[in-house]
């Protein structure tokens, strides 16, 4: 497997961004950490700063404010990192969609900043925590794919020593 | 020795406290201005969440609206959407069938127990006290899955329409819910004890950020922020709704004002929400669940809900058409923040996320020591003397506060005789 | 507990309010509306809020043809009555005296009218923008009629 995708495969450091949400995407992602889903049985746990992070958790519709602190919090993390879109809203703005003060959609925000970026997205409002769990697993499983479609990173050669 | 409140030679820092806060919710930005170690101005901006739902929400018909204005606040999903329904009931003069009345009262208190008990994880969380943040989200799940059963989500529950609900709770599932409210009990119980009894809890809560009487009426805030504050007021009570008249319950209040008031206020107020949901069950009468309301008159009414953070204030115009012409959304949150001005000034730094946590308003953060440079002179505003002394007067005031007796008493002869 | 409102104290309030050429617009069961003189308002809130307990729950702006209403409500908790005190700013002013300097809980909900509806409040400690995003331009007012989510790009 190519390791840089061999990063993502285990323990995920996630971290959370608001984008504007109404908070019930929020609870069910705390929701999943704690005894009743309990995803720390899997290595997730959610870090306190987005340099640590491999995953972004995004939820609600970016509002204008917010959209340049979110393409900030995506370059700051290590790459890559995978951007998870929670809920309708951050998916295509849900409910929200015609009101005045949202910006563009999530994905087009952090793809203005890196067109390569791996976005995954989670549909409902709010998804269940069951829901979230499963699209943690497909995009292992699309991890998987990228891996093996990318070609596999050759060991540079060795420069000449001379006198060796 | 200096006293904490004074900070350290008068200098001051800028610690910028968002607006993304390493753990969840909403993105707000504060300025704190400390001296020393105690904050001596804030300043907030808020924008990162602010959508335009009252615009919306005049675009969206008289039926549509309590769809958005639920996805106002998750946690306050239900009394949104309530306190809009009473302001349009109000303008349509409609009298609300008996057993919408005890199944919207249901759901309400369910809300109530659920949002209290994660309110009471948080707060344990933003002190490091990470079991009972475990422990309350755990325990207010079986409410999360009866809110499911009764409701058919979650989280939004869309239970309330205007005239009535939008779908019967079946009386086979009365029984479900008496069950999951009394396996509430127990557990709040013990993270009450918890609470109450834990000295290190004490150290944190007691006596740190308080509002006074004066100050929580002078900043007109509500809800437990206000009851904890000594101010008695509960549109439940003030202004009844739904059954709230019909079933017997207490409002708490304590006059203290500081964090471990609020802290009982919302521990105490589950107890009462379990007693509420559980006599609505006993009485909820059989009959119709719908009035059946057509049209909306010309009018404009205000309504208002009691939501699990305060008072939610919603006031409707209508000229007779499809779309209410005004509709003016106040959450608690927005006259409980500012009360920060009040509560948060003179206190530690270190004290001010769970004073900010206190009222409740859906966000937490973590303090970070950004701007360590003065603007003006460019000087360094703390060195590593500087900070070392603050910490020693740090663990003093706990010493005092726990009554324990000072470090130097207790180890000093010993450090001596071990140096020596 | 008694359902609807206490009389004797509407009434009292009332004359209060009819004293200073106040008219009652609506009047439900538990709330009314009262249409104040603009240069009555303030020393009307004042003497509710001080002396009759009253607490302010929020203000409302609203355009209309002539200017912008706007909304006081006053909740009397302890009556189970909720007034609201309406005035009208005519367009031409866009200014209203502030009552922050004397209900610092007035500081935000002012602000958020200010943004929105480009109301000034004469005498408000900082009158700077609250709720609407950095790059929102200047004049700009979203709860205003006639505004277009287009007049509103960066
Ligand atoms: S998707 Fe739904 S639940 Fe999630 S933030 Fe948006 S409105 Fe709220």
């Amino acid at each position: 497997m190519n390791w840089k995708f061999w990063s993502l495969k285990k323990s995920l450091f996630v971290y959370h961004v608001n984008a504007g949400a109404c908070n019930n995407c929020d609870i069910e992602i705390l929701e999943l950490l704690t005894p009743a889903y309990d995803v720390e049985r899997f290595g997730i746990i959610l870090v306190g700063s987005p340099r640590h992070a491999d995953v972004l958790l995004v939820t609600g519709v970016c509002t204008r404010q917010v959209k340049k602190r979110l393409q900030e919090l995506y370059l700051q993390t290590a790459k890559p990192c995978v951007v998870m879109c929670i809920g309708a809203c951050a998916l295509a703005q849900g409910i929200f969609a015609e009101a005045y003060h949202v910006g563009p959609c999530v994905d087009e925000v952090i793809r203005e900043v890196d067109p390569n970026a791996i976005i995954a997205y989670v549909p409902g409002c709010p998804p269940k925590p069951e829901a979230m769990i499963m699209a943690v697993v497909k995009t292992w499983q699309k991890l998987d794919e990228l891996a093996a479609a990318e070609p596999k990173p050759v060991a540079p050669a060795l420069p000449e020593v001379a006198g060796a | 020795m200096r006293s904490v409140s004074k900070g350290v030679n008068g200098k001051r820092t800028l610690i910028p406290v968002g607006p993304f806060h390493p753990l969840q919710e909403e993105p707000e930005f504060f300025q704190l201005w400390v001296e020393g170690e105690t904050v001596v101005d804030m300043d907030l901006r808020i924008s990162y969440n602010h959508r335009g739902i009252e615009e919306l929400s005049t675009r969206k018909t008289f039926d549509q609206v309590p769809y958005l204005v639920e996805r106002v606040c998750g946690i306050c999903s239900s009394t949104h959407p309530l306190a809009y329904i009473r302001a349009v009931e109000t303008i349509c003069g409609c009298e609300v069938p008996p057993r919408a009345k005890y199944q919207r009262t249901m759901v309400t208190e369910l809300e109530r127990i659920h949002s209290h008990l994660l309110w009471v994880g948080l707060a344990g969380h933003f002190l490091g006290y990470n079991t009972v943040f475990m422990w309350a989200w755990k325990y207010r799940e079986p409410i999360m899955e009866i809110l499911e059963k009764i409701t058919g989500n979650r989280c939004a529950y869309a239970n309330a329409k205007i005239g009535g609900v939008r779908r019967d709770i079946p009386n086979e599932l009365f029984d479900d819910i008496v069950r999951a409210v009394d396996s509430c009990w127990g557990p709040t119980e013990m993270l009450t004890n918890a609470v109450l009894d834990d000295p290190v809890l004490h150290a944190r809560l007691v006596d740190v950020a308080t509002l006074t009487h004066e100050d929580a009426i002078r900043y007109c805030v509500t809800g437990p922020t206000a009851r904890a504050s000594g101010v008695p007021i509960d549109v439940r009570r003030d202004d009844p709704y739904d059954a709230f008249d019909l079933v017997d319950w207490d409002v708490i209040t304590f006059p203290e004002g500081d964090v471990m008031a609020k802290a009982k206020v919302r521990l105490l107020e589950t107890f009462e929400a379990i007693k509420i949901v559980k006599q609505a069950v006993r009485d909820c009468p059989n009959g119709e669940t719908d009035a059946g309301v057509e049209e909306v008159p010309p009018g404009e009414a205000i309504g208002h809900v009691e939501a699990p953070r305060g008072e939610t204030f919603h006031y409707v115009r209508s000229d007779g058409g499809r779309c209410p012409v005004r509709h003016k959304i106040r959450a608690p949150s927005y006259v409980n923040v500012p009360s920060f001005r009040a509560s948060c000034i003179g206190q530690h730094v270190a004290d001010v996320t769970i004073a900010m946590a206190a009222v409740d308003p859906c966000y937490s953060c973590t303090e970070r020591m950004a701007v360590t440079k003065d603007s003006k002179t460019g000087n360094e505003l703390m060195d590593a003397k500087e900070l070392q002394e603050l910490s020693v007067q740090r663990t003093r005031w706990f010493e005092k506060q726990l009554g324990i007796e000072p470090f130097d008493k207790r180890w000093g002869p010993k450090l001596q005789e071990l140096l020596a | 507990m008694s359902d609807t409102a206490t009389p004797s104290v509407i009434e009292r309030f009332e004359t209060k309010l009819c004293d200073e050429h106040a008219i009652c617009e609506t009047r439900k069961e538990r709330q009314g509306v009262y249409s104040v003189p603009i240069a009555k308002l303030v020393p009307l809130l004042r003497d509710f809020i001080s002396n009759d307990n009253a607490r302010l729950a929020t203000i409302t702006g609203i355009d209309v043809r002539d200017g912008t209403e706007l909304l006081y409500h006053l909740c009397f908790d302890d009556h189970k009555y909720v007034a609201t005190l309406k005035v009208l700013v005519p367009r031409t002013v866009d200014a209203m005296e502030s009552i922050t300097p004397w209900l610092p809980g007035a500081e935000f909900i002012e602000r958020e009218i200010h943004d929105l509806l480009g109301i000034d409040f004469t005498g408000h400690p900082r009158m700077e923008r609250l709720i609407l995003s950095d790059d929102w331009p200047e004049g700009v007012y979203p709860l205003r009629r006639g505004f277009k989510k287009e007049d509103a790009q960066p």
